[in-house]
């Protein structure tokens, strides 16, 4: 037998191996006598929360990046935004479906990018969401 | 901004994350929810459900890359390992080590959690940031229970499925039992915490 790959750590050894059986386990060695539909609806109540919860977190960025954006104009330019908030802002007019974006464009891109991109959205005008623009 | 075909490498959007989710089995939530109570054990400030929460809002936030074609089980699993590893390194720089029971070294642990502490604790911050912490936690739940524990060294050396079954000497039938004891020995300590 060959000696395994070195670990990147402990607890990620440990996950994977769990998965790995898990995913060799039948549904019903895994539900283990619990019953399905309440596992599933318990589930599906934690995706509802997360849905939530990342669209509050969503707005909070977008309403973030305005403010910045709203001051940079104020300032003529002077005030900085910072390249996290330049990503969050193009990220969230990306979703809105009036501009698209490669998703993995988004993440690699550099500070320098993102920003360039962002002062080019909000010179066309990109605004946030009806909801977000009330929070501000 | 022109959207390119998608590829295998690229990152899911928000809509494609939700589909895969939500069309998740009632099987694969359990393996989910085995997943979180794994990765929150050992935690102070986390439980097993605050683990799963937390990875499916990072994940639906757009905060982490999940890439076209990778199983949702694996990037639970990423984001987990991602989000235990941060509570750990946070925590192991505190002050205070807020893991360990503090004990005198005369009392038995409460069933099923881990033997307290003396107040001096020999782990160093590495021990927290690597796992070794981790499993010296699952080790206590196992203990007593010589199968399920050899399932656990194997899993802890790296070794996986039938590999694994070979590094334990155990033949099927026993290393399915004693994976399924493993697991269920998991369940009562992420109990306690989930209802807290």
């Amino acid at each position: 037998m060959t000696a395994p790959q070195k670990p990147q750590d402990g607890l990620e050894v440990l996950l994977d191996a769990l998965l790995e059986e898990l995913m060799l386990m039948t549904d019903q060695q895994v539900l283990d006598g619990e019953d399905p539909a309440t596992v599933q609806a318990k589930g599906l109540a934690m995706l509802s929360i997360a849905k939530q919860e990342a669209a509050r977190r969503r707005l909070a960025a977008v309403k973030a990046g305005l403010a910045m954006a709203r001051a940079d104009v104020h300032a003529g330019g002077d005030k900085p935004v910072t390249g996290a908030q330049a990503k969050a802002f193009i990220r969230e007019a990306a979703n809105s479906g009036k501009y698209t974006l490669a998703a993995r464009q988004l993440d690699e891109m550099s500070d320098e990018a993102a920003l360039a991109i962002f002062r080019k959205l909000i010179r066309l005008g990109a605004q946030p969401t009806r909801e977000s623009d009330d929070q501000l | 901004m022109e959207l390119p075909n998608p590829t295998d490498d690229e990152a899911l959007s928000r809509a494609e994350r939700e589909a895969l989710l939500g069309a998740m089995t009632p099987g694969d939530w359990e393996r989910a929810n085995s997943l979180a109570r794994l990765a929150a054990l050992g935690l102070a400030d986390m439980s097993s459900d605050d683990m799963l929460q937390e990875a499916l809002t990072d994940l639906l936030a757009m905060i982490r890359t999940w890439r076209r074609g990778v199983h949702p089980l694996v990037t639970l699993k990423l984001a987990m390992h991602s989000i235990a590893s941060n509570a750990r390194k946070k925590a192991a720089n505190a002050p205070i080590d807020q893991y360990v029971t503090v004990s005198s070294g005369e009392e038995d642990a409460p069933d099923g959690h881990p033997q307290p502490v003396q107040a001096l604790d020999a782990l160093s911050p590495a021990d927290f940031a690597e796992g070794r912490e981790q499993l010296a936690w699952i080790e206590q739940v196992v203990k007593g229970d010589d199968d399920a524990e050899l399932v656990l060294i194997a899993w802890a050396m790296g070794y996986r499925g039938s590999e694994a079954r070979m590094e334990t000497g155990l033949d099927a039938k026993q290393f399915d039992a004693a994976r399924q004891r493993l697991l269920r020995k998991l369940k009562p300590v992420a109990a306690v915490r989930n209802t807290k």
